[in-house]
């Protein structure tokens, strides 16, 4: 894909923001008897944003302005999904089993490929419980240990 | 202000810090010496959380910080944590009190105006009776202030100004249109046919700001957020919407007093959500009395210019469901609802 | 003039006291330490703290606020350095060229000019303001909504014109920041906007958040597609600037320090406004703007001054009209009152053992944290040495621990997330990032300041050109308005501006 259909589904994407926050908008009251209402500002920015995106849209059409940034693919692309994928799965087991497990199989997952096994394991355990004990302990912030499962 | 509010809510942070600091100073002297009342009932045992719907530094919140500070010595083991949590005229706090866990842990020090009056632009979950009051703690005025260069002397002088001139006469109003603060000068501009322009302003401190820049022509607020600047001379008191006089400066005329059937009086009580045990309420209201009482807050109440009003939730309720039903009226009339 | 001189000294007398120096000390390193903790700023910080003040002295418990106050935005820049997340809202802009520095192994280097620049903007503001600032702070009335409108558009503008490839890309960012700061409630009518009725969203969105998302997620998802590529980080070479470096960072620290203290004594300006003016202006007056966004020395200097040059401002206002001049200055007004002191006008004369104190105080809290972290910057600057591999999965940690201990809420954390992918697609399609950020902060500001100006209008929009101090800044805005779309239909822009990827 190049990078400038890139950009031309990024201003499609900013177009539907804009045209849905100015739906949105429309039903905060754009002007009061006493002055702009609490819809004025939304209604302009939405409104300026759509122009923008479409301006954006063309520019790219034509060729002009494109962003240089190349986009990832192949191994580097994987590499970007993995560490996405691992901080779901570090999400969802918080969600489900709490911290500590979380944190483990979240850091083993990332230290995998790096270190031995268990060298990965020992690591993850090691800086999963420190980080508890400053935040349960030091901080009092309560990470959970149990989850939705157990 | 969104990231206070959400950062408040790491009390826990706030004690293990307390903690250490207590260990590291010496001279701290306010440890609390509760005496038991009810040894039954294990309350409170973990910091209440005191939410002040408006910013830090106005009569609320210091209200709230006096609770804060003399509270624990009469409800025992209570550690009182407040949080402002400014917005709304009041909404975003009490939509947030409406909305927490009714185990007496989360409570708010709140104007009757933003539990009585903001439900009935029908955008709140809450209504006025939405609430458990707990107690009435303190009252208070409301003035229009002008700077003191200005031209208006006295009320008259004033009032002759915005009859002559119609849609002239700018003042700032804490909280936004149809707050409680523009509501006694809409319903003068009704009573005496006169027209003045309202601005919005997010709290009094901005607006006295505008007001000292000269970029609005005066503010409503309430006198004891102005009372220095007012003694200096830089601020000069024109009316009083009250239905009592200011204490402190009784010479500001009532609007009543010339004439005007208008009375915005200011009160503000501590209440919790629906729901709390009936024990809590009692010991809670029990601990509110007696601090009102202690002769160090009455001193602490003065020093602040603030009117210790105690009173019962029974009282209360009856006041908020009176000044709904008057308000309502006023903003029908005003064309502000429906 | 000589009068106030003695006062300070006998100011020296009290905070020199050895109880004063503790609160001075525990204050400045709490401070540090709550600005080193994503999430926590300095408003929450003082705030948190201000019930242990309880039992102490006034004076005492004002030197220790205020030493948490400078300490935070102090830490606020560590963290801002070392791993690319804003500490608070201040240091977004010491991100753009402070991290760079950290990936060319001049953490150490970075840290130690903050250091220094932070010391000399918070004494000198302080100085200065001490003799001078009662008057100055009358004039800072002047600033009414139409003005706060007016500063706030232009800092956003150049924020936008100086700092992408393509104004459009810019104002895309900026405008996208301006529609999430809408997100929560509407101060001035009250009205839930873009909440989809969920609870989460009524108080708006955190800026901890989206700055956590935005630049720190993005940031180990850009390094991600390359791991060769940040590889092993290049040692630490020293804490101070090279020799030939050292006129142009004192040259940007006193243009920060000039700055940050007119923005502090205006009630209302926020000190973000500071430190982007101070790299804005940094970046023009430099010979070489290309190096800008590829870790400029004077990218930090200057901006880290002006911000803290802004905080110490900032109090003038405070003690001289009574007026907070920020949402910290507000927690700290609380505080005055809470302890029977008034601010305004009487309170010099009423209570100047206090406030010469305080002032004092805040020498001695300056000198503190410089002392305290020029051993402490060898210290931070050995985390950027720790292996990329076992570093990244580190700060996702504690990203995503921050998050969550904000409001104990995974919402929160979700919520980061995605604005870690948003930040990471905008990098790739060469969106800068701070001008989405900048405008966020400054938003809601930017709407009620516009909407206060055309209530006391009578001449609708036109207001903003009926004042002169507004006239200026907004034919300013205009000019640079028209030189960026100038620039942009020529398809200069890319050959004239220095590009800064962020």
């Amino acid at each position: 894909m190049t990078n400038a259909k890139t950009g031309i589904i990024a201003g499609v994407a900013v177009l539907t923001l804009g045209i849905v926050s100015l739906i949105i908008s429309f039903d905060y009251g754009y002007y009061s008897e006493i002055g702009p209402g609490p819809g004025f500002f939304p209604v302009w920015i939405s409104g300026i944003l759509i122009v923008l995106a479409i301006l954006y849209i063309i520019e790219n059409l034509r060729g002009k302005n494109v962003s240089s940034e190349e986009w990832p693919a192949g191994q580097s692309l994987k590499q970007v999904l993995f560490i996405i994928m691992s901080l779901l799965v570090f999400f969802v087991l918080f969600l489900l089993a709490g911290y500590i497990v979380a944190g483990i199989v979240f850091l083993s997952m990332v230290f995998w490929k790096e270190y031995k096994w268990y060298v990965a394991v020992l690591l993850s355990a090691g800086i999963t419980l420190i980080f508890y004990v400053l935040f349960n302990h030091l901080l009092k912030v309560h990470l959970p240990i149990g989850g939705m499962l157990f | 202000m969104k990231q206070m509010g959400s950062l408040l809510k790491k009390k826990n942070l706030l004690v293990l810090i307390s903690i250490l600091l207590l260990l590291l100073s010496a001279c701290s002297n306010n440890e609390a010496k509760g005496n038991a009342e009810e040894p039954a009932l294990d309350y409170p045992k973990k910091p209440i959380q005191l939410i002040v719907p408006f910013a830090a530094g106005g009569s609320t919140d210091i209200g709230a910080r006096i609770l804060e500070k003399y509270l624990p010595q009469y409800l025992e083991g209570a550690k009182i944590v407040v949080v402002n949590k400014p917005g709304g005229s009041g909404t975003v706090a009490l939509s947030d009190l409406y909305a927490s866990k009714a185990d007496g842990y989360t409570l708010a020090l709140t104007t009757h105006r933003a539990v009585a009056m903001q439900p009935l632009y029908g955008k709140t979950k809450y209504s006025h009776d939405s609430f458990q009051p707990i107690a009435k703690v303190f009252g208070n005025q409301q003035i229009l202030v002008v700077r003191g260069d200005a031209p208006w002397k006295t009320f008259e002088d004033w009032f002759d100004y915005v009859k002559n001139n119609p849609g002239q006469f700018t003042f700032g109003v804490a909280g936004g249109i149809g707050s409680g603060s523009h509501l006694p000068m809409a319903e003068l501009e009704r009573l005496a046919g006169i027209k003045v322009k309202p601005v919005p302003f997010e709290g009094t401190s901005p607006a006295i700001t505008a007001l000292l820049g000269g970029h609005v022509d005066g503010v409503i607020l309430q006198p004891s957020d102005a009372k220095a600047m007012i003694e200096s001379g830089e601020l000069r008191a024109i009316f009083n919407a009250a239905s009592t006089p200011v204490p402190y400066f009784p010479d500001i005329p009532l609007l009543k007093d010339k004439g005007y059937d208008i009375a915005y009086d200011s009160n503000t009580s501590l209440l919790a959500p629906k729901g709390v045990p009936q024990e809590i309420i009692e010991k809670l209201q029990e601990a509110v009395k007696k601090t009102l009482e202690d002769p160090a807050v009455i001193a602490e109440f003065e020093k602040v210019n603030l009117q210790i009003q105690p009173g019962d939730d029974k009282s209360v309720q009856k006041e908020l469901d009176e000044e709904n039903r008057r308000s309502k009226e006023i903003l029908t009339e005003l064309g502000l609802i429906k | 003039m000589i009068d106030s001189l003695f006062s300070l000294l006998e100011g020296f007398l009290v905070a020199l006291t050895w109880q004063n120096l503790l609160y001075c000390f525990i204050g400045v390193m709490l401070g540090m330490i709550i600005g080193i903790l994503p999430g926590l700023g300095p408003v929450s910080g003082t705030a948190l703290l201000i019930p242990i003040t309880f039992g102490m002295e006034p004076v005492s418990a004002i030197i220790m606020l205020s030493g948490i106050f400078y300490g935070s935005m102090y830490g606020g820049t560590i963290t801002s350095v070392l791993v690319n997340v804003p500490g608070e809202a201040a240091s977004v802009i010491t991100c753009i060229d402070g991290y760079e520095m950290t990936k060319q192994g001049r953490a150490g280097t970075a840290l130690g000019v903050a250091a220094i620049g932070s010391f000399i903007g918070g004494i000198v503001a302080v100085m200065v303001l001490t003799f001078v600032g009662p008057f100055l702070s009358s004039v800072a009335l002047k600033f009414g909504p139409p003005e706060f409108f007016s500063i706030m558009l232009l800092g956003m503008l150049m924020i936008v014109a100086l700092m992408g490839k393509s104004l459009i890309r810019g104002l895309i960012a900026a405008f996208i920041g301006l529609l999430l700061s809408m997100v929560g409630q509407d101060i001035v009518s009250g009205e839930y906007r873009f909440t989809f009725n969920s609870f989460h969203l009524m108080e708006g969105i955190d800026f901890a958040v989206m700055a956590m998302g935005l630049f720190g997620i993005s940031e180990i998802l850009i390094n991600a597609e390359n791991p060769a590529r940040v590889g092993k980080p290049p040692k630490v070479k020293g804490l101070l600037p090279r020799r030939e470096e050292w006129p142009s960072t004192l040259k940007a620290v006193g243009r920060g320090t000039g700055i940050g203290m007119i923005l502090g004594l205006i009630p209302g300006a926020n000190s973000i406004i500071a430190s982007t003016f101070s790299y804005i202006l940094e970046k023009k007056v430099s010979k070489d703007p290309s190096r800008f966004g590829k870790g400029a020395i004077e990218g930090v200097a200057g901006p880290e001054t002006a911000n803290n040059a802004h905080s110490g401002a900032a109090l003038i206002p405070l003690f001289s009209l009574g007026l907070p001049s920020s949402p910290t200055m507000a927690v700290i007004l609380g505080a005055f009152i809470m302890h029977g002191l008034t601010p305004g006008p009487t309170l010099f004369t009423n209570n100047p053992d206090f406030v010469w104190g305080l002032i004092a105080s805040m020498f001695i809290g300056n000198v503190m944290l410089l002392i305290l972290n020029l051993p402490l910057v060898g210290m931070w600057a050995k985390i950027a040495m720790v292996p990329y591999k076992l570093l990244f999965p580190i700060i996702l940690m504690v990203i995503f621990l921050g998050t969550y201990s904000l409001n104990g809420s995974l919402w929160d954390v979700g919520m980061m997330m995605v604005f870690g992918i948003i930040g990471y697609i905008m990098k790739k399609l060469d969106i800068p990032i701070s001008a989405m950020i900048v405008t966020f902060i400054l938003g809601s500001q930017l709407e009620s300041s516009m909407l206060q100006s055309l209530s006391i209008s009578t001449e609708g929009f036109l207001i903003f050109f009926l004042r002169p101090i507004s006239t200026v800044i907004m034919l300013i805005t205009i000019v640079v308005f028209a030189m960026s779309i100038y620039s942009t239909i020529k398809n200069k822009r890319s050959n004239l501006e220095a590009d800064v990827e962020i």
